[in-house]
């Protein structure tokens, strides 16, 4: 019961922040230097004279009163209408639809990238603790972190596409195209879960269950496998956080290698000034990571009654 | 002064300072250090190689990399200084308002931090570039207001925390005024937290900048910056491949020695305390 209380309780929060987004997505519009209207007319390669402009405004509805316009807005967009695209007069919710799941697909595999690597990783480097290999590595994760991931892809695409011409430089044609990028923005996260992991697990090598383990003759492979299972635990909740996280960052990944993603769309819309798909992409992103921690939220303390009696 | 005998013994510290040290003052003095004007094109001496005259050899229009690399310091580390430091204002004041004030003050700023912070940072500068439109000035706008609630939650509670001490009591007992005790009592009391906060998110700062750059959203050309250059870099990627040397490993270093600074600065002040796990237990 308590658990329904708490999740009850957490959605209600959800409200006046989504309700906070919204606004701001929608006001930041009005800070602009430049006139919306003027924008699409421009873009359309119309030229702007004040009459076209004006009937402009009244077909983008810029005529109406601020706060009007914002519950006209929010309405349409909880409808899944966020209007239509400047440039090329598509709906925005179809553009997004079309480049929603090239994104999901490269992050789908960057978490896999990350995931095996830092978990494979960790294990080594804990069970071999202060081995010269762990510490060659964990310098090697380090100093690879540290790397801008803009430069690390650009270097990537050097090696691979160009050098040695095994992958494709750039776009989505066919299962290759998808392994630079997954790297380069794998490459950004793994040091952090790979530490999350190793720390654990040399944590977990201290707990009385592991002597009681050891003291019953039990064999180290065995042994291993309970400490891992117990520090796992622990870090696929913050690999699960991490997905909210790696969609929304694939912003300078899909730009350099050209991935048509969510990323992209929405840079290529700054350029263009295409404020519809810039209002959605804000608002999405935001309604993702709000859905995304309520779930992480409920489902630890589904996992852990003593969170959700806390709260 | 405890503090500065851990920072002396810790080798790694003293590097980092120094070569932060060294990038600083060859930004402040770019115009006396760099052997060309790094805008002036020179198209008969494009891709130089390393000379005594370009000692880092010229990009694709003949400009004088070294120049561009020092002149880029200007932009992309001063101009992340700067804007820490615009960050950092701004969260103080809303953080020590709202830990200070109390009440319906404290409620509200937090619920504002509640929504900024409910999704990351790039999220929002990436909107708020959009909304405004790309350009430098803009770019620095969003990573403040991208990035202030973060400091104000986090000096908020740090002022809560020093506020019930007892020499607080006894300032405002002895009918200081708030200004007063917030000036001589509070300030320095929570300068040492804003100090670790703001060297551990330089270069977070830089990157941030620089990417946003690299995309063509911040500095636009032919002003020199290491992300903006590193985008023309990878214009030319196949015929000169070098050109993305330098300004890329410029970041590493930088963005490294702030990384490494700061978590010495951490373990120098409260070893037992860490902000970041970037520093594991050895």
């Amino acid at each position: 019961m308590r658990i329904k209380n708490y999740l009850i309780q957490r959605v209600i929060a959800i409200i006046p922040i989504l309700i906070g987004i919204s606004f701001l997505a929608f006001f930041l519009i009005s800070l602009s230097p430049s006139d919306p209207a003027e924008v699409a007319l421009r873009v359309q390669e119309i030229t702007p004279t004040p009459e076209v402009v004006k009937s402009m405004r009244c077909e983008l509805g810029l005529d109406k009163p601020l706060l009007i316009r914002y519950a006209n807005w929010l309405r349409a967009s909880l409808h899944g209408d966020f209007g239509k695209s400047y440039i090329n007069n598509r709906l925005v919710i179809n553009e997004i639809g079309n480049a929603i799941p090239p994104t999901l697909a490269l992050v789908a595999v960057t978490l896999a990238i990350i995931s095996s690597v830092s978990i494979v990783a960790g294990i080594l480097c804990a069970v071999h603790e202060g081995s010269a290999g762990d510490i060659i590595f964990r310098g090697l994760i380090f100093w690879i972190t540290a790397m801008p991931s803009f430069w690390v892809g650009l270097l990537l695409m050097w090696l691979f596409s160009v050098k040695f011409n095994w992958f494709p430089t750039s776009g989505m044609e066919g299962f290759t195209s998808v392994i630079l990028p997954a790297v380069t923005l794998s490459l950004t996260y793994i040091s952090t879960y790979f530490r999350l992991i190793r720390n654990n697990m040399i944590q977990n090598k201290q707990e009385n269950y592991v002597l009681y383990a050891r003291s019953l003759g039990l064999k180290e492979r065995t042994i291993t496998r309970h400490i891992l299972k117990n520090s796992l635990q622990s870090s696929l909740t913050a690999l699960g956080m991490s997905i909210p996280k790696l969609i929304a960052g694939t912003v300078i990944v899909e730009n350099i290698f050209a991935w048509p993603g969510i990323g992209r769309l929405c840079v290529s819309a700054i350029f263009n000034r295409d404020y519809p798909i810039i209002q959605a992409y804000v608002l999405l992103m935001a309604l993702l990571f709000v859905v995304c921690s309520l779930v992480v939220d409920f489902l630890s303390a589904l996992l852990d009654p003593r969170l959700g009696l806390e709260v | 002064m405890l503090f500065w005998q851990r920072i002396k013994s810790d080798t790694l510290a003293i590097i980092c300072i120094s070569i932060i040290l060294a990038v600083l003052l060859s930004g402040v003095f770019a115009p006396f250090i760099a052997p060309h004007d790094p805008l002036k094109p020179d198209l008969k001496a494009k891709f130089a190689q390393i000379s005594r005259e370009y000692p880092l050899g010229t990009d694709h229009l003949g400009r004088c990399t070294l120049s561009r690399l020092l002149y880029g310091i200007r932009t992309t580390v001063l101009l992340s200084l700067l804007t820490m430091a615009a960050t950092l204002s701004v969260g103080t004041l809303f953080g020590i308002v709202a830990g200070f004030g109390g009440g319906r003050v404290d409620e509200t700023v937090m619920r504002l931090c509640d929504i900024l912070l409910s999704f990351p940072s790039e999220v929002m500068i990436l909107a708020i570039v959009g909304m405004l439109g790309p350009g430098l000035a803009n770019v620095v706008f969003a990573s403040i207001a991208a990035k202030w609630a973060w400091y104000a939650r986090m000096i908020r509670s740090t002022v809560i925390q020093h506020k019930s001490k007892n020499h607080i009591y006894f300032a405002r007992v002895s009918g200081c005024s708030s200004l007063h005790i917030i000036q001589k009592h509070l300030l320095p009391a929570i300068a040492c937290d804003i100090t670790v906060l703001a060297t551990l998110d330089t270069g977070w700062v830089i990157l941030s900048i620089s990417g946003l750059s690299f995309l063509s959203l911040g500095v636009q050309a032919p002003t020199p910056e290491w992300g903006m250059m590193l985008n023309e870099a990878k214009n030319i990627m196949t015929t000169h491949p070098c050109q993305m040397l330098v300004p890329g490993l410029a970041i590493l270093t930088t963005v490294a020695s702030f990384n490494f600074l700061g978590d010495s600065i951490q373990d120098a002040l409260e070893p037992k305390r860490n902000y970041s796990e970037s520093r594991e237990k050895r």
